[in-house]
């Protein structure tokens, strides 16, 4: 089953990219220091367990949970039943174990401090859906839930959501909160009820907020006639979100012919034969959706990731390569020689002032970061305030205070503004990083000495920062699979524990704030309207006045954590720098007591190691080719949602991806 | 059939001297007198039972199965939003109400389905149009008529009471189409709703139509059904109907043990219908409105009782395919509706009508009774059966029929007592004394309440139907027996069978009686429960009475005893 991933366009490249990490740390060997090997190491881990959510959203009884265990090929993973509806969220990864964990919010707790409990995956239905749980009772927040299963292994991570417009908004809540910072959704309509308008308004919001969207039209196997349903839900789709139809994904798929497929598979692996049904599988629809989603995550999410992985690859071949660059330069003659060795001992003792405890530039970080942030801060509050007096108004004005559309609203507001703040403290971050890497090699390399033989590898960190701006909630996303995988190695450590603890919280507070309100509504119901009213106003703004306290404490401490990493990162490459600038002194020094033979010699086997350094920076920039390829397929229109979080994404890579620019090559390691 | 409860009412003497108490000379009770007068010529006719619902969740189908002949349109949007009154007549007729007060037109049956949007004097009729009323010789008519309502809103209080949404439509295609046919008619979303309201408060009864589980926009209608409704409606006199229940087969949700979906041979989409009815049932909202939901298959209702005998020609040679096999290729409907498959001697395209005309469990199960060699006739009986229509007709007997003297006395003992406290209130708004008529009728009343058993028998049921009361599940079956539940007659209510003998029935009697008048004694019982125990004893004493006269009298059945001396009690009905 492990081939069928390899088959699609992003598990091929994803394997490649991977493969590329073994080899360049084989070739070079010699040349990496061990911070520069630790991250390296890091960048390769985080390809790995990088992840691409999934959403897989869609009305309540539309056969999601059904398409999903078709999709990961696990019938009866997620508790199906006729009567049975999800009423929570629930995460599914590759896990090499099955485990499932229940995060649990406590209503009653001041601070909204949640536990979590695992659980067997054959309980899964007591948490999850609405017969095991009705309306949530067990204020269940999430549930992730863990598995060996193949299609899984390449870090997709499916998020099972209940319905939309369904009987209960806090799953719409829900639903609509994922869906901000997920990689793709799977849309699931049914073919026996023809698409509702609330089903529209909600892919209309999601065909504007995810790069990838694919609408599944599902139990086609129960219906006399498929393609007019498929051709009526693209045209309503088209005429509500005004895209052209051609450009939508709506593919008709039959769950219950992939799992006959599957059953016909058992079977006969069971006699020992391999004749299965291929008609089947053909007419269920699943090669299609499969295609989509790999296709649309190649082109989408997992290009990121994959830009990435190669950013660190070049960064850690151009570092690598730089010593040799400059002993190449340092042997051309003496005068060269003489200025190598005085910028690079300008060069360390500056980096050594830069590194030591006290240096200026950190407090003068902090200072600029909360001087920055001062305008995040506030306006996070002032959007509360709006959210507040909106909802006070809509009171006033007659609406009933209780109305699911009301507090609907007010927590996607709420949840709105907290993103927005995060979005804006990842930028500004980004940002001051980029300032300080610039000027830091300023005042390494004076504007009036000519371009210098080489230049300083301080860069921007990729760690953290560098998320797709446009929504710079990948901290947020990786935040869910990160606490799963009980992962979070060096500079991530400090971001991602907040980080979940955020948004667990926060962001599936959401449904703890229509459910408390609910909870409140349903006690009064009986009571008089006018004091019910009253009260329920009165709980509400509590509600309110609670999240929001809840809120603030996460950004101050997503702040704290922001500016902590920040220095830290600073001061990894800067570490790294100067490792890479001790190699280098050391081996001017050699040069310079070196005969001219050896010197010829030296050179030769300089020239050699500079050539390999080319042959791999041209597999990686093959690979670089490929990615863009895949990311910009000729069937798949171009997405407004796409195109400029890649531009963005690509200015902040190329200045800063260290360029060696050696006398004998100039633009030889230019960024493709 | 069971036993139903003839044209004449009892508790009719009731409103007979409420009516005498009113001076048809004084002007302030003109309306009174109407109320009143309606209110007794109610007794005596058969009771009016509504199907209600929103929009689209097979209402018209429900009736057709019901009346088991497709009288109703369900296919023309115009007609959708009309009123629509079933009553019995020899021959089928169709009568139209107008908007503007003109008299009611008698049209040829079946005009109003040729009548076309085209055609500029059919819109006018049809704008004109305020109600249809059809004449059909069903026998379900003889003790009911039906009301086929255009259908109920939803959401209450929000901006969306303008729009197609409030009446539950979601599609927005259908959207359309449903507002181009509003205003060809020159009507509005509101009015639709507001007739079917109007329509439901003057029904005696109601059932209740939702399909697929309760989604939101039926869960709204249904709460906004309890929270509007809740004074008129109460399970009593209501329950639930979910439509479509046929969807369930081929087994889509359901799965085995291993996760992959269930075997279609042995699966009963009924026995899933029910368990949603029941679990839908079980909302605290829904039960306060009604404690049943039947679970019914429409369209295979109708099929079973109208489809030409002309397609049980390829039904037959459908039944030739082994039964396995059958249910393999139908599981998968798509298929078996488009693929051509040499191992299915029908072409693809009868198949498809096939399934449209019955549903695929309709189809799989005709060819199941005529593969067992059933005939046509007895093949039809058991699709009926199996549909559920039969099973829902006796609901409506039984649980409509039976009662239906004390449904009504409740409906026009509501509306009397609604229009004095009107009558009181618009005297004290003009500062006026309020009319005497109004007190001495409110008096009348109160009277009522003590003297006739129906009020009293009407509280215990309310109670009932509330829950909370202190009973055992024995104690609540002798409870809905002895107010009438199973049969009006002396059997009945002791819930014995017709026939059983006189001095059976009075041990029987005598045994409630003793148990009755021993939890009344109860120190500890609480106050409602006890209040109900009262009713049922005196109840249980009143049939223990009739019981031991008719065996003093006449040695024979109490049934057919002495009916006109104890005609208020059992009004002659019998367990024949």
């Amino acid at each position: 089953m492990n081939h069928s991933v390899r088959d699609h366009a992003f598990g091929r490249l994803r394997a490649d990219v991977l493969a590329a990490f073994p080899r360049l740390t084989g070739e070079l060997s010699d040349e990496l220091g061990p911070h520069q090997r630790e991250r390296l190491e890091q960048s390769r881990a985080r390809l790995e367990r990088g992840t691409c959510h999934v959403v897989v959203g869609g009305e309540f009884k539309h056969g999601k949970s059904t398409l999903l265990n078709a999709l990961v090929e696990r019938p009866g993973l997620f508790p199906v039943d006729v009567d049975v509806a999800t009423s929570v969220v629930s995460t599914l990864a590759w896990g090499p174990r099955e485990r499932a964990r229940v995060h649990l919010g406590d209503p009653a707790s001041a601070d909204g401090a949640g536990r979590h409990t695992e659980i067997a995956l054959a309980d899964l239905g007591a948490y999850v859906t609405e017969q095991g749980n009705p309306r949530n009772h067990k204020h269940v927040r999430l549930v992730e839930v863990q598995a060996p299963v193949p299609r899984l292994e390449s870090g997709l991570v499916l998020v099972d959501t209940p319905g939309v417009g369904s009987v209960n908004p806090e799953h719409t809540a829900a639903t609509r909160s994922f869906l901000e910072r997920a990689d793709g959704l799977v849309f699931a309509c049914d073919a026996l009820d023809p698409l509702t308008t609330y089903e529209l308004d909600f892919l209309d919001e999601a065909l504007k907020a995810c790069d990838m969207v694919i609408v599944a039209v599902t139990k086609t196997d129960k219906v006399r006639d498929v393609s007019p349903l498929v051709a009526d839900a693209r045209e309503k789709i088209a005429a509500r979100t005004g895209r052209p139809a051609g450009s939508l994904v709506v593919i008709p798929v039959s769950a219950f012919r992939k799992l006959k497929w599957l059953r016909h598979r058992e079977r006969e692996a069971g006699r020992g034969g391999d004749r299965t049904d291929d008609r089947l599988l053909a007419d269920s629809g699943f090669p299609e959706l499969d295609h989509a989603l790999w296709g649309g995550l190649a082109t989408a999410a997992g290009a990121v990731q994959l830009r990435r992985a190669l950013d660190g690859l070049g960064d850690a071949l151009a570092t690598a390569g730089s010593p040799t660059a400059n002993e190449l330069a340092a042997l051309e003659s003496d005068a060269s020689l003489r200025s190598l060795r005085h910028d690079i001992a300008g060069t360390t003792a500056r980096i050594e002032r830069l590194t030591a405890g006290g240096a200026e530039w950190r407090t003068e970080l902090r200072r600029r970061f909360e001087l920055d942030n001062r305008r995040t801060r506030t306006g996070l509050q002032d959007a509360f305030d709006a959210v507040s007096r909106r909802y006070q108004e809509a009171a006033a004005g007659g609406c009933d205070p209780g109305s699911d559309e009301l507090v609907g609203e007010v927590a996607a507001g709420m949840l709105r503004a907290l993103t927005e703040a995060h979005e804006r403290l990842a930028a500004v971050a980004l940002t001051l990083m980029r300032e300080f890497a610039e000027r830091t090699s300023l005042r390494l390399t004076p504007p009036e000495v000519p371009p210098p033989p080489f230049a300083p590898a301080v860069a921007v960190p990729t760690v953290p920062l560098d998320v797709r701006p446009a929504r710079a909630f990948d901290l947020l996303r990786s935040g869910w699979s990160t606490g799963m995988a009980g992962l979070g190695a060096g500079g991530l450590v400090g971001f991602v524990e907040p980080v979940t603890g955020f948004a667990v919280a926060a962001c599936l507070g959401v449904t703890g704030v229509v459910q408390g309100i609910r909870n409140h509504r349903e006690d009064l119901r009986d009571r008089a309207e006018r004091e019910r009213a009253a009260r329920l106003l009165h709980l509400v703004n509590q509600e309110i006045a609670a999240n929001r306290r809840h809120a603030t404490e996460a950004f101050h401490q997503a702040y704290g954590d922001t500016a902590q990493t920040l220095t830290q990162e600073l001061g990894a490459q800067l570490a790294a720098q100067r490792e890479s600038l001790a190699e280098s002194g050391r081996r001017l020094q050699e040069a310079t007591s070196r005969t001219e033979e050896q010197l010829a010699r030296r050179r030769g086997e300089l020239l050699a190691r500079q050539q390999r350094h080319r042959l791999l920076q041209g597999e990686l920039d093959r690979l670089r080719s490929r990615i863009e390829q895949s990311a910009a397929p000729p069937p798949r229109p171009p997405r407004q949602t796409a195109r400029p979080a890649a531009r963005r994404r690509d200015t902040v890579v190329s200045p800063v991806s260290p360029v060696s620019h050696g006398p004998f090559d100039p633009g030889q390691f230019d960024a493709p | 059939m069971p036993p139903f409860l003839g044209p004449t009412g009892i508790h009719g003497h009731v409103f007979d001297r409420i009516a005498r108490a009113v001076d048809p000379a004084d002007p302030a009770a003109a309306d009174l007198l109407a109320v009143v007068g309606a209110a007794r010529a109610r007794m005596s006719t058969p009771m009016r039972v509504a199907v209600a619902g929103q929009i689209k969740r097979g209402k018209t189908t429900l009736v057709n199965a019901l009346l088991g002949e497709e009288v109703a349109d369900t296919g023309r949007l115009e007609l959708t939003f009309n009123v629509c009154e079933f009553h019995h007549a020899e021959r089928p007729r169709l009568l139209v109400h107008f908007k503007d007060g003109r008299p009611a037109r008698e049209l040829p049956p079946g005009a109003l389905s040729r009548l076309t949007v085209r055609d500029p004097a059919g819109m006018r009729l049809l704008r004109a149009v305020r109600k249809v009323e059809v004449g059909r010789p069903s026998p379900l008519l003889r003790h009911f008529r039906l009301v086929d309502t255009p259908g109920l809103g939803s959401a209450h209080g929000t901006d969306a009471e303008n729009t197609l949404a409030f009446l539950g439509i979601d599609d927005p295609g259908q959207r359309a189409d449903a507002a181009g046919a509003l205003r060809r008619l020159g009507r509005d979303v509101r009015s639709v709703h507001a007739e079917s309201a109007a329509e439901m408060g003057r029904a005696d009864a109601v059932v209740f139509a939702f399909s697929r589980g309760l989604g939101r926009a039926d869960q709204q209608a249904v709460d906004s059904f309890a929270g509007a409704y809740g004074a008129v409606v109460s399970p009593l006199k209501a329950f639930g109907v979910l439509t479509r229940a046929d969807q369930y087969w081929p087994p889509a949700g359901e799965v085995g043990p291993d996760g992959l979906p269930a075997d279609p041979m042995a699966y009963d989409p009924m026995a899933t219908a029910r368990r949603i009815a029941d679990s839908c049932g079980e909302r605290p909202a829904v039960r306060r409105v009604f404690r049943t939901v039947l679970p019914v298959a429409g369209l295979l209702g109708v099929a079973a009782q109208c489809m030409p005998s002309a397609a049980f020609e390829p039904l037959a040679d459908l039944a030739k395919t082994p039964p396995h096999r059958l249910a393999e290729l139908m599981e998968d409907v798509n298929l078996f509706c488009v693929r051509d498959d040499p191992q299915l001697p029908v072409p693809a395209g009868t198949r498809a009508a096939l399934v449209d005309r019955m549903g695929a469990w309709g189809v799989f199960l005709a060819c199941g009774a005529l593969r067992d060699g059933l005939d046509e006739d007895a093949t039809r009986r058991l699709l009926l059966e199996r549909s559920g229509v039969v099973a829902l007709r006796e609901q409506i007997l039984r649980h409509f029929g039976n009662r239906a003297a004390l449904i009504k006395l409740d409906h026009g003992q509501r509306e009397i007592a609604e229009e004095v406290a009107r009558l009181r209130t618009t005297a004290q708004l003009a500062d006026r004394p309020p009319p005497a008529v109004a007190g001495r009728v409110a008096a009348l009343l109160e009277d009522m309440r003590v003297t006739d058993p129906g009020p009293g028998e009407l509280a215990a049921l309310a109670a009932y139907y509330r829950g909370g009361l202190n009973l055992t599940a024995e104690e609540e079956s002798q409870l809905l027996a002895v107010t009438g539940e199973s049969g009006p007659g002396c059997a009945a209510r002791l819930g014995l069978p017709a026939g059983t003998p006189v001095a059976t029935l009075l041990r029987t009697a005598r045994r409630h009686v003793a148990h009755w008048a021993a939890r009344c004694c109860d120190p500890l019982l609480d106050r409602p429960t006890l209040a109900v125990a009262r009713v049922v004893l005196r109840s249980y004493e009143r049939v223990a009475d009739l019981v031991g006269r008719a065996q003093t009298l006449l040695y024979g059945d109490c049934h057919e005893g002495p009916g006109g001396a104890v005609g208020d009690e059992t009004d002659g009905g019998n367990g024949r």
